[in-house]
């Protein structure tokens, strides 16, 4: 299935530190339009610092590698100019911001978005009727909107909050570090729902995940293990379950 | 010594050569109260950093030389209608120009019929009575206030009879147009008779654009009086050169408010002082300051807070944004007298610094002599969230304005507690400008 589709997200032989500390070892990475590709790996592998990197989290160091979407170099890229190229990272943690609301939140970040595409900024009317929709999709209650972003928001509350900032923003790329942790099970067949909904021919979907579970509802399309900053193995979805089985030490 | 004794001469020479023409000359008491006044400051001369409570203050220009009062002599630009800032919300407004009432500039029209207003060099020359309690042995507890004693050319006087509650906010203007080293020593006097209600706002500002170095000097008393309640507000937003000393004396009786909300921005050196006497049961004091500041600049709010009676509150949130390199400092005294008991005093203040090498000075005191009293303060200092900027870049916000969305909510939470809406639309948008300037400063 893959490798056919034109490719979208391009990382190769890319490297990155911390310090002194190398965390990715050479990564290469081909996601095609269309596709769905699940990282998995034990914890500490580097999954979330890949997911930084490719987002320009300020604090790594990038030894060697080259990362680009759609062709366009995203090493080269500010944070928020990768977001306009559509880009889109759902955080592991995702941060709170007390005095902002949820709604003024995902506003200024669709208009800022909009801004950098060279296209009208919607309308105040539209924007609420649009977020409201989003909202309902995720069984978000409204009043959420109207709360600081992620502040007091349960673990799982904060999850379905990034797949709403997903379903808003409508980027072309997600990178999902661990949406689907913390989530009760209605709550991981609604946002299983939501990953579903989003994917399409011109969109590509990054799972970083520990379960098995998750892949039941979003089938991916390769699977890959991340051990010690290296992917040591892709496969198809039947990888996963292997995992599941064996466990890490074996599979790899 | 010798310079400083030089600088003190001249204050001496100019009073001595002015005080004939002093609003007031006619009546003793007035007359004696300002030999007083400058009697007591030829002894005392300007505070020092050596007081504690004026360490964060830069005093340097007012021992380097002297500002003497603004006179036709040393104005440099006439103010216009014009000229004056735009009006954002409804009422009467008083505009003071180099620190004397200006009557065309101003805009009594809408001045409510239940309330007094009189400018204070008229109230002095023709009815003194009506001041003389007020001013009466208040010669000032510092340097500062002494020589504002001493030179007070003018400044308002505002009275509400009991039970008078105008509608419409006054406002006074305060706009210098004077040269180099000028002053204005300014006394205001606001009464509030028992259940009386205001919203008073002051501004002081730069029009002239001009960027002097002028000093003014303001001291103000009010009475709120039993149930009365006062809302104060001010901007303290002065040219790059000016020197700013606002005093506000407060007192406070029985089941009265007193409310401030100040925004100081401007100025070489900017000082807010607020000292409340709590006189009656279940009075009230509310005192909320968001201070932006810049390099170079000398920005401080001094509170005094005295509980001098059982079940009196107060409650203080002050917030300061620093550029690089700026300084700002939060000086919180509250004392609660020994039968004060029931009392609630709490006292906050929270500073966020945005570049290096800025640093925000918090120095709350509390002095407790009731033992049944709730008292509590803190104070923080932090930079931006770094984890909370990059997860707002991460959804396409630049870094410019992601820094603005933290630091408009780092002073929202200040802002949702002022009651004139109109008045929380203004403010807002000076923080919008001084952010926008200050991108500018440090992108240079
Ligand atoms: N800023 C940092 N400073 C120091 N070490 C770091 C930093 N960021 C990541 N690391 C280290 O890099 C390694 C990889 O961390 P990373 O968060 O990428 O792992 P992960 O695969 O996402 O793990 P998990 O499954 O637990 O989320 C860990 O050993 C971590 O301690
Ligand atoms: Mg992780």
């Amino acid at each position: 299935m893959s490798g056919n589709n034109k490719a979208m997200l391009v990382v190769k032989g890319l490297h990155a530190r911390v310090g002194d500390v190398e965390i990715l070892k050479g990564i290469d990475l081909e996601i095609g339009a269309g596709e769905t590709h699940a990282i998995m790996g034990p914890n500490g592998a580097g999954k979330s610092t890949l997911a930084n990197v490719l987002c320009g989290r300020p604090g790594y160091e990038i030894t060697a590698g080259e990362v680009s979407l759609n062709g366009k170099d995203l090493l080269a890229l500010a944070p928020h100019e990768r977001a306009g190229e559509g880009l889109f990272l759902g955080f592991q943690y995702p941060v709170e911001i007390p005095g902002v609301s949820n709604m003024n939140f995902l506003r200024t970040a669709l208009n800022s978005l909009k801004k950098y595409r060279g296209e009208e900024e919607m309308d105040a009317a539209s924007f609420l009727k649009m977020l409201r929709a989003a909202a309902a999709d995720l069984k978000m209650a409204p009043e959420m909107l109207k709360r600081a972003v992620n502040q007091d928001f349960s673990g799982g509350e904060k999850k379905r909050n990034e797949m709403l900032q997903m379903a808003v923003l409508d980027p072309i790329m997600a990178v999902l570090d661990e949406t689907d942790s913390g989530l009760d099970i209605d709550a991981l067949k609604i946002v299983a729902d939501g990953i579903n909904a989003f994917r399409g021919p011109e969109k590509a979907v990054l799972l970083i995940t520990h379960y098995q579970r998750l892949l039941d509802y979003v089938v991916p399309d390769q699977v890959h293990v991340m051990i010690d900053g290296r992917i040591v193995r892709s496969g198809d979805k039947e990888l996963a379950k292997e995992l599941e089985e064996k466990g890490y030490a074996e599979v790899a | 010594m010798n310079e400083k004794n030089q600088i003190l001469d001249a204050y001496d020479t100019a009073f001595h050569a002015a005080a004939a023409g002093l609003p007031g000359s006619g009546t003793d008491w007035a007359t004696s109260l300002r030999h007083d006044a400058m009697a007591g400051f030829r002894a005392s001369g300007f505070p020092t950093r050596r007081d504690e409570a004026w360490r964060y203050t830069n005093l340097t220009p007012l021992q380097k030389r002297p500002y003497l009062a603004a006179t036709s002599a040393n104005e440099i630009t006439g103010i216009e209608r014009a000229d004056l800032p735009r009006r954002d919300m409804d009422g009467a407004r008083i505009v003071m120009v180099n620190g004397r009432f200006d009557e065309t500039l101003s805009d009594l029209g809408p001045l409510d019929g239940s309330l007094t207003f009189m400018s204070l060099a008229r109230a002095l020359d023709e009815k003194p009575e009506l001041v003389e309690p007020y001013l009466v042995g208040e010669t000032g507890e510092d340097g500062i206030r002494r020589l504002n004693t001493a030179l007070m050319a003018d400044g308002s006087v505002i009275i509400l009879p009991a039970g008078a509650r105008p509608e419409l906010p006054l406002e006074i203007l305060y706009l210098n147009s004077a040269g180099e080293n000028a002053a204005a020593h300014i006394r205001n006097l606001v009464v509030l008779e028992a259940g009386a209600s205001l919203d008073l706002i002051e501004t002081c500002r730069d029009t002239s654009g001009n960027g002097s170095a002028f000093w003014s000097n303001i001291v103000s008393t009010m009475v709120v009086g039993e149930g009365a309640s006062l809302n104060h507000h001010q901007i303290q937003t002065i040219g790059s050169e000016a020197l700013l000393s606002a005093a506000a004396n407060v007192r406070v009786a029985e089941g009265g408010h007193y409310s401030n909300f100040v925004l100081t921005a401007g100025g070489l050196v900017t000082r807010n002082e607020i000292h409340i006497l709590l006189q009656g049961r279940d009075a009230q004091a509310t005192l909320d300051g968001l201070c932006l500041a810049r390099a170079g600049q000398s920005l401080a709010n001094v509170t005094i807070v005295e509980h001098q009676s059982p079940a009196a509150s107060s409650k203080q949130r002050y917030k300061s944004i620093l550029q690089a390199r700026a300084s700002a400092a939060f000086l919180g005294k509250v004392v609660v007298a020994r039968d004060a008991q029931h009392s609630e005093a709490h006292q906050a203040s929270d500073s966020l610094l945005l570049g290096e090498g800025a640093t925000a000075n918090a120095k709350p005191e509390l002095l407790i002599h009731a033992d049944d009293v709730k008292c509590s303060h803190g104070a923080t200092v932090g930079a931006l969230d770094k984890a909370a900027l990059f997860y707002l870049n991460s959804r396409g916000l630049d870094p410019a304005a992601a820094k603005e969305v933290l630091v408009t909510a780092f002073a929202e939470e200040i802002l949702e507690c002022i009651s004139l809406a109109p008045w929380r639309q203004i403010i807002r948008a000076e923080i919008a400008g001084w952010m926008r300037d200050g991108e500018k400063v440090s992108s240079q």
